[in-house]
Formats: structure tokens, C-alpha cells, sequence
């Protein structure tokens, strides 16, 4: 049974697609997805226990390529008449081609497209307004507001209905699309428009949005729901939320140690604490700071931290001498306990807005890097004796430019991503946390290692590990 | 750069007649599909790529698809050519052999 962690990744992705083939004939765009979900899982299950991870399900949505490609692909008729190539023969080749599919193609657009509208706009005054996602369901009955059902990230952020027969749409990592609705549907004109229901449940008006993917139109299985919440409603406390008054406020980091009783006020055993600081709001939102990162935000309820997670964790407050403590279970990837973060109350910080950083230059890092291990700490590199053991590397490439733009590629397709850096570190505004890099020699030959801020870091306060990079052969 | 945009469009435009000819030796299913077209070198394929090209082929009827049981795992869907693929990737290779000789003409001056 895969992971919900992979689910995650893997419907990110499908939903991904399926936009990028709304455009398209319903019919061969549950095919398509169909198709996709099942080779999907084919890689998922020859995963081994190492690659079973956050990197490793990326890998294998990139090696998928890139969302867009697939419209492309199916738009390759028009594709290759705009060919710059000017090669007569190799056009010829791809025009003969192309005619098999443009002509079905075009028959089926023309089919499918009304001169018309084929439905009146009827304004639904209750749904008006932005609403929220705050779970994830097989079915209505399976919701419950005391208990988030969904383990994990919610694809779908927010439905946007304006009384002009627009809906703004907004999911993670995604541009903000305009759809049509009419009362009780989102796209009308879908041969499977997505139908919500409005439920009012201890007093709460909740609305339940179909999600209609491939699963539904191909397969004839029942949609799933998000479920959503006006907007004002979302930011007061959730049902699953109790309070901890005591835990409410600034804590910072003063120490960490493996058992609650090894803590003496004053005498830390441990230096340079990677978790810095918390922050209880009194609506379950936690925000913690994490090596040199920004405030992060994450679930918490009373005694527990991070509830709905795979590895949640639990803290506890308690008075040593005249002081209150806060004491933070940490515990290894393996959900093994590790010790515990001690906290002591402090003061809000200044607020201080993130000022964009002077570029400064690093001579000695410009020009194009590639990947040649991943390791825990940097002392665990051996040049020549590749410690990565999970198969290819999801980080292929870094190149630095002196105008403070690094380019990443992602695996051997060259997927890419941009960032800005600065001496010492690549900055991700994104993700809240830089990535620091050091330079090292061995043997006349430079290495660079740079901290990899993975979700495990991010969201579970654990250090990064270091991919190593070598100068790219010219 | 110029030669890298090149070879992304020419593999595009030759996706139809690899998977066509890949097919004609033999149903297989779309990851079976992609393992066999890695291993034939300077075919780089995203392994995607081939679903929105099998929907296309599937809707001009040159390829159909059926569900077979795995024992494995879940059953799974394999492709196979239909007699309308066969004649027209008959035509698409014999276009395609033309077009090699062509530019070979062209490549070696051949002008008259």
C-alpha cells in the first residue's frame, strides 16, 4: 500500500496534468491520466526502502516530465507546422504525421465546441466569496470537524466564486485559474462538471467540492471531496484544535538533552540548537524557526505537535526550580525518540520583514557544478567513494552567474529552477530557509557542499544533509 | 544550445513512428514500453511523453488497448497495434527511408 506521502506527491502531480489538459476531449484526457497514475505506481512499487522518501517520489514525477509537455504532445500537429527549423524533409516526415492526428483532432474540437454557451449563469448567493480547504474525504459522511481526515498537504487551497459566473481556483504550486460556475456546479460545460454541496454541521456551514480526476471519469469510481470553509471562519481555530493556554506565546531554545531529567537550568549540554524558537497562536498554528530560516508554520493541538503528521510530536510543560520549561520531543526519521528541545519563555521578537539581500559576489563558486554525492554530514565525504547509495541524484547541477542567479537542474532532463544567492549561501524565499555552501579541497580538486533543506528539515527540525558538487568538465 | 533545441524537436516529431514500430514487434504496456525505448541510446525520452502519443494513436484507431491480469500486482493495460496501424506505419517507415535518403543526397552534394 503506498505512502500518503506519495499519494501526495503522486495527485499533485495528476492534478497538474489535468489541468494542463483541460483543454482537452474528457475521454482521452482520462485516458491519458489513467495511463500516467498506473506507470506511476509501477515506479513507486519497485522503489526500495532508501528511495521511499520525499526525493525519491520526486524523482520519479520528474523523470515523468514536466506537466506542460503532455498538452504540447497532443498538440503536435500545430507544433511541428510551426517548426523553425526549415528542414523541408524533416518537416514532410512530421507532417504526414501530423495529418493522421489533426484531422481527428479538429473533428473532435469541433464536435465538442458550442457556438454557445449551453447553460444560463445562475448566481448562487450562499457560495459567494473565498472558501478554504481544510480536508479531504472518500465521501460527505466520512467528514467529521473534530478530526482532520487527510494526512498531509491539501492540493487544492481555495475556490473563489464571484457573482459574475467566475471561480478563482488555486492549488499548491499552481497559478491561480479562472473557471465558470453556476449554482451547485464548477465547469458546466465539462462532460463531468464538478457538482459542491453545501452541509451545516454544529452550526458550521462546510461546503463539499467533487474532485472529478481520472478515476472518476475513466474508471466510473465516485469522486472524492475537498471540504471548505468560508474564509473568515478558516482563520479561527479549527474543530480539532485545543487550547493549551499555558503554551501559548514566544519560546526560545536553551538546550537539548536525551532525557527530561538530564536538564539543568543554566548548564546546557548542547550547543548550536538547530530548532531556535516556537510560537503558539491560540487558532493551532505553531510557527518555529529552524537553523537560520523564517518563522515556518505548523499544526499544533494541546500536547502535541505537528498532530496530523507521520511522525507527530509531543511536548509538555513543566517547572524546574521557579521557571517553566517546555520540553519538545524530537525524535529521528525513523520515528525512533531522540531527545528533547527544552524551551524557556522569552519575548517577542522585533518584527522584522525580510529586506532583500546585496548581492555579493563569490568568485571562486561561478561557473557550473555537478553533483557527485549526497551525505549527512560533510565529514562523512570521501572523494572518489560515492556514499549515495539511492540511485540517481534528484540535484543534478548548480551554475552560478555573477549577477546572483544560480540555476539548478533537476535530474538528467534538465528540469530547472532558478534561485538567488549571495556569498555563502543560495537563498529560497519560497521555502523560508537558505541553503549555506562551503568550499573544500582534497587533493588540489575543489568540492562544494551545500545543505539540502528537505521537508525533514523544514518540518521536522532535523539538520540537512549536504549534497557534493565538483566543477563541471568544459 | 541551437543543436540541444533541435534535438528535443526532432525527437518529438519522431515519437509516433517509434512507438508505432515499437509496437509492431509485440503488444507491451506503457512502462514495459518506456524501459525498452531507454535502452536504445540517443533515444532520450521523458517517460510520459508516450501517454499523450498513445491517445492520440488510440483515437485514429492505429493502436487499441486491452487489460490484462499481472501476477505481479493490479492488472494492467497493454497496447497493441491495429491492422490500420500496420498499413500506416508501412507508409510512415517507407516516408521515413525516404527522408534518410534524401538527406544523406543532400549531406553528400548529390544536386544532380
Amino acid at each position: 500500500m503506498s505512502s500518503e506521502q506519495w499519494q501526495n506527491v503522486r495527485d499533485g502531480y495528476l492534478g497538474q496534468i489535468e489541468k494542463e489538459l483541460s483543454q482537452t476531449d474528457p475521454v482521452k484526457r482520462a485516458e491519458i491520466l489513467g495511463n500516467v497514475r498506473e506507470h506511476l505506481e509501477v515506479k513507486y512499487s519497485q522503489l526500495t526502502a532508501e528511495q521511499r522518501s520525499i526525493d525519491g517520489y520526486r524523482q520519479i514525477v520528474s523523470e515523468m516530465g514536466p506537466p506542460q509537455e503532455y498538452a504540447d504532445l497532443l498538440d503536435e500537429a500545430q507544433t511541428a507546422r510551426r517548426s523553425r527549423f526549415g528542414m523541408n524533409a524533416l518537416l514532410t516526415v512530421m507532417f504526414v504525421t501530423a495529418l493522421i492526428g489533426v484531422s481527428g483532432y479538429l473533428v473532435s474540437a469541433a464536435k465538442k465546441t458550442p457556438a454557445e454557451p449551453a447553460y444560463t449563469f445562475e448566481l448562487d448567493e450562499r457560495v459567494l466569496g473565498t472558501w478554504v480547504t481544510v480536508d479531504f474525504v472518500s465521501t460527505i459522511e466520512d467528514f467529521t470537524p473534530q478530526r482532520k481526515n487527510w494526512q498531509g498537504d491539501l492540493f487544492l487551497l481555495s475556490l473563489d466564486f464571484r457573482n459574475n459566473g467566475e471561480v478563482q481556483w488555486e492549488a499548491q504550486n499552481r497559478k491561480p485559474m479562472l473557471l465558470d460556475w453556476t449554482k451547485g456546479k464548477v465547469e458546466p460545460l465539462d462532460a463531468r462538471p464538478s457538482f459542491y454541496y453545501l452541509r451545516t454541521i454544529n452550526g458550521q456551514t462546510y461546503m463539499f467540492y467533487e474532485w472529478v480526476s481520472g478515476d472518476v471519469t475513466d474508471r466510473g469510481r465516485e469522486p472524492s471531496y475537498y471540504v471548505l470553509v468560508k474564509e473568515t471562519t478558516a482563520k479561527a481555530a479549527p474543530a480539532w484544535f485545543e487550547s493549551d493556554q499555558q503554551a501559548i506565546g514566544f519560546w526560545k531554545a536553551v538546550d537539548f538533552v536525551q532525557t527530561k531529567e538530564a536538564f539543568t537550568p543554566g548548564q546546557p549540554s548542547s550547543e548550536n540548537l538547530f530548532i531556535k524558537t516556537l510560537h503558539f497562536e491560540d487558532n493551532g498554528m505553531l510557527h518555529w524557526t529552524v537553523g537560520d530560516s523564517r518563522p515556518i508554520a505548523l499544526n499544533w493541538t494541546k500536547g502535541r505537535i505537528r498532530p496530523f503528521d507521520a511522525l507527530p510530536a509531543s511536548y509538555a510543560i513543566q517547572t524546574v526550580g521557579q521557571t517553566d520549561y517546555l520540553f519538545y520531543e524530537h525524535k529521528s526519521l525513523n520515528g525512533q525518540k531522540g531527545g528533547y528541545y527544552v524551551f524557556q519563555r522569552t519575548n517577542p521578537p522585533a518584527p522584522a520583514d525580510r529586506q532583500p539581500e546585496a548581492f555579493v559576489n563569490d568568485p571562486d563558486v561561478l561557473g557550473k557544478w555537478t553533483t557527485c554525492d549526497l551525505v549527512e554530514t560533510m565529514d562523512q565525504f570521501v572523494p572518489g567513494k560515492q556514499r549515495w547509495q539511492g540511485g540517481r541524484f534528484f540535484l543534478n547541477s548548480l551554475q552560478f552567474d555573477a549577477a546572483g542567479t544560480v540555476e539548478m537542474s533537476l535530474t538528467e532532463d534538465e528540469q530547472k529552477v532558478t534561485h538567488q544567492w549571495t556569498r555563502g549561501k543560495l537563498i529560497d524565499h519560497q521555502r523560508q530557509l537558505d541553503s549555506r555552501y562551503y568550499m573544500h579541497n582534497f587533493s588540489g580538486t575543489d568540492y562544494l557542499f551545500m545543505e539540502w533543506n528537505s521537508g525533514d528539515v523544514i518540518l521536522r527540525g532535523h539538520r540537512p544533509a549536504y549534497y557534493v558538487f565538483k566543477r563541471a568538465e568544459e | 544550445m541551437y543543436v540541444d533545441n533541435w534535438q528535443t524537436q526532432l525527437r518529438k516529431g519522431m515519437l509516433d513512428i517509434v512507438i508505432l514500430n515499437l509496437l509492431s514487434h509485440g503488444a507491451c504496456h506503457g512502462y514495459e514500453m518506456v524501459q525498452r525505448l531507454r535502452k536504445i541510446e540517443g533515444l532520450v525520452i521523458r517517460e510520459g511523453n508516450i501517454y499523450p502519443i498513445l491517445a492520440r494513436l488510440e483515437q485514429e484507431k492505429l493502436v487499441e488497448s486491452y487489460t490484462q491480469n499481472s501476477t505481479d500486482g493490479p492488472p494492467r493495460k497493454y497496447f497493441r497495434m491495429t491492422e490500420a496501424g500496420r498499413q500506416t506505419l508501412g507508409s510512415m517507415n517507407g516516408h521515413w527511408e525516404q527522408m534518410i535518403v534524401s538527406i544523406e543526397t543532400v549531406r553528400k552534394g548529390d544536386f544532380r
